[in-house]
């Protein structure tokens, strides 16, 4: 489980976090919403610690610290409990597919180069690349990338996997390979937190829909409440603009 | 100890006094700068155009100016322009010295050169000629309205560090016998024991001009940017 | 007065004869910028407070003064302060026993430092902010990030820039004939100073020198066709 309280963070004179609440059980998948700008990835970004929040706290397993007073320690346990899937990919350009997966796991953890292998293989299978494990990041489409990024944060068995706009790098039409990778990995119960445009992701596999705006949550609940029956203003303008794209897709 | 060996106040008493042949320096990199750069556009132009002949000779001395060290080229200079035009009959020995530094400076300016514009140039995109023909210029005037402005912006940053680096050798200059600013340390100094003070007076020169030129260069790449942006 | 063929042979083989010199202060200052460079440019890139400022000041000075300023400073520093502190030591070394080579080298290393950590600085910076997030994202140091994520890209990108500096050196060692350290240059001068024959020797050194920066560019191409293995063309 992973609770995080009141986080703020700013930039410069930008406030872009003003204080969210966060509560993720183990198996949820909740998908955060909004319109760009609202703080969506800064808080994925905060979690992983690859910005620094002015305030708040975050629990993950056993860990509880306040976002400030962190020590590099306690950074590195939240990161190896967290795993994080990035709008552009970031595959480590000078290693293989395998490379990529095995890496966290050898060089962060330290297990056994030939158990890692395993590990990362049976994953690159799981996401339907078994047969580039040797191929380099260049070699590869985008939407194969994307299937590494998710089979290095899987290797990693976090309590987490935060996804940060998984496909928004990618051409339209290798956007479904990532989604319907994504949604197996949602089947087996782990535990993700999503920022998406892809709606229809979001109606069929969230358990629940987060709708931020201006640096606050301004509603949430399961799906189809949020998506057929907003309570808010904010959230129904935002839907009004966003869904008539996605109409047929869903 | 250190009281004989070094006397901060001997540098200040020699500053004004190097500072007298600057002049020298700066009519040295001022004329290599402009030479240069005007023999390096050629260069370029013979390069980007592959002219039979000059294109493989430009290679050549473009790579053997940027392989060897410039001591050696003013000397080569030196000895060697003489001593090829007595061959055509012209006696140039009793010449001033600074003439083959200067034209030292040049020929080595222009190589350099030469390569910053071929990549200046080639970096400008096809479609902005290409543009400039639709809309009926001649060759010459596509040259120099639309792509030569566009490629001294892209070459800025190159010439600022290639007008810093020319500085620095200058103060090479001095081995010929010229007295300029380095020049000036031998001329005052030597037989005293007061050199070390000689090259701090003229470090802090070089040191002074050349974060000056950093910051004139720094400048001007700025506003330029600015003018393009609005 | 022609040139004379056989004399310029001679110097030639005089050039030849000292280039293990030119080619001992060139490699020299190479490893030593390479190493305290790489340091300086890490301080900058992780912003290491102290040793960042440091390093910035270090290069604006070593880029504003004229490297023949530096060894002459070097060079008259050694030769006044050593003895009077070798005779402070009771150490029975004089500074006219210290090989001048070691002089020439510390400048050109000197100068070296600069150069490196300003362009390993860039081919740190070249490669992008992402990879260094990824790689802390899966756990990673910021150790273990330089040197298996960060480093093995950014070296290929730094290689011709080294090669490029390594043919820098190789020019500038040419200085080390102004403290009269006999290296490649001054080896075909000496052979010069008993008919004048200036020209010749000039000549020698020139090509020799052309010769050894020909070999770095090509000795450069070779190794970045190997070392970019992994950026293979991409294939969809």
């Amino acid at each position: 489980m992973i609770e995080i309280r009141d986080i703020h963070k700013t930039f410069g004179h930008n406030l872009v976090l003003k204080g969210v609440d966060l509560k993720v059980d183990k198996g949820e998948v909740v998908v955060i919403v909004g319109p760009s700008g609202s703080g969506k990835t800064t808080l994925l970004r905060c979690i992983n610690f690859l910005e620094r929040a002015d305030a708040g706290e975050i629990s993950i397993g056993d860990t509880h610290v306040a976002f400030r007073q962190a020590t590099a320690r306690q950074v590195s346990t939240i990161r190896k409990q967290t795993a994080m899937v990035f709008q552009n990919y970031n595959l480590f350009n000078n290693m293989t597919a395998l490379g990529n997966v095995m890496e966290g796991l050898v060089t962060a953890r330290k297990v056994p180069k030939k158990e890692a292998e395993a590990v990362s293989r049976a994953v690159l299978d799981q996401v339907g690349l078994a047969d580039k494990c040797d191929a380099y990041p260049s070699q590869l489409s985008g939407g194969q990338q994307q299937r590494v990024g998710i089979a290095r944060a899987l290797a990693l068995n976090p309590e987490v996997i935060l996804f940060d706009e998984p496909t928004s790098a990618l051409d339209p039409e290798l956007v479904g390979e990532v989604l319907s990778v994504m949604k197996a990995v949602a089947r087996k119960h782990i535990t993700m937190v999503v920022v998406t445009h892809e709606m229809s992701f979001a109606l069929e596999i969230a358990s629940r829909v987060i709708f931020m705006d201006g640096g606050v949550v301004v509603e949430e609940g399961a799906p189809q409440e949020i998506f057929l029956r907003p309570k808010e203003e904010r959230t129904r303008q935002f839907l009004r603009r966003i869904l008539p794209e996605t109409d047929y897709t869903i | 100890m250190l009281n004989g060996l070094f006397d901060p106040a001997t540098v200040f008493i020699y500053l004004p006094r190097l500072l007298s042949k600057l002049p020298v320096t700066l009519l040295i990199v001022v004329t290599a700068t402009l030479l240069g750069a005007a023999g390096g556009m050629l260069l370029a132009l013979v390069r980007l155009f592959r002219t039979p002949v000059l294109n493989q000779a430009a290679v050549v001395y473009i790579s053997f100016m940027r392989g060897t060290p410039i001591v050696v080229q003013l000397f080569l200079v030196f000895y060697g322009v003489p001593w090829l035009l007595d061959h055509v009959g012209i006696d140039i020995n009793r010449w001033d010295k600074l003439f083959f530094v200067i034209l030292t400076y040049t020929l080595n300016t222009a190589a350099f050169k030469a390569e910053v514009f071929r990549a200046a140039l080639q970096s400008v995109p096809s479609g902005q000629a290409e543009a400039a023909y639709a809309v009926g210029l001649t060759r010459l005037q596509c040259f120099r309205r639309i792509i030569a402005p566009q490629a001294l912006l892209i070459a800025l940053p190159s010439l600022g560090t290639g007008l810093a680096a020319l500085l620095q050798d200058t103060s090479l200059a001095y081995t010929l016998g010229i007295i300029d600013v380095m020049g000036q340390v031998h001329a005052i100094a030597s037989g005293t024991n007061r050199m070390l003070e000689g090259y701090v007076g003229a470090a802090i020169i070089f040191l002074t001009l050349s974060v000056a030129l950093e910051k004139g260069f720094g400048r001007i790449e700025a506003n330029l940017l600015i003018k393009r942006h609005h | 007065m022609g040139f004379d063929i056989s004399f310029f042979l001679v110097a030639l083989r005089e050039a030849i004869k000292y280039t293990p010199v030119t080619l001992f202060l060139a490699l020299s200052a190479l490893l030593v910028g390479i190493v305290v460079g790489l340091g300086l440019a890490v301080a900058r890139v992780f912003q290491l407070r102290v040793l960042a400022t440091l390093s910035r000041v270090y290069v604006v000075l070593i880029k504003g003064i004229p490297l023949v300023i530096i060894l002459l400073l070097l060079y008259m520093t050694m030769t006044r302060m050593f003895d009077d502190i070798a005779k402070a030591l009771h150490l029975t070394v004089r500074s006219k026993d210290i090989d001048l080579v070691w002089v020439a080298a510390l400048a050109l290393s000197l100068w070296s430092i600069a150069n490196i950590a300003e362009l390993l600085r860039g081919a740190l910076l070249s490669v992008g902010k992402g990879q260094y997030e990824a790689a802390y994202s899966v756990g990673l140091s910021r150790r273990q990030t330089l040197f298996r994520i960060i480093l093995p890209q950014a070296v290929p990108v730094s290689l011709p820039m080294l090669c490029n500096t390594l043919i820098g050196l190789i020019k500038w060692s040419s200085i080390a004939f102004v403290i009269s350290c006999v290296d490649l240059l001054n080896g075909a001068l000496i052979a010069a100073t008993d008919n004048y024959r200036f020209l010749e020797a000039y000549v020698a050194a020139a090509l020799v020198y052309w010769g050894l920066n020909l070999s770095v560019e090509q000795m450069s191409h070779q190794l970045e066709k190997r070392l970019t293995r992994y950026r293979k063309e991409a294939i969809h």
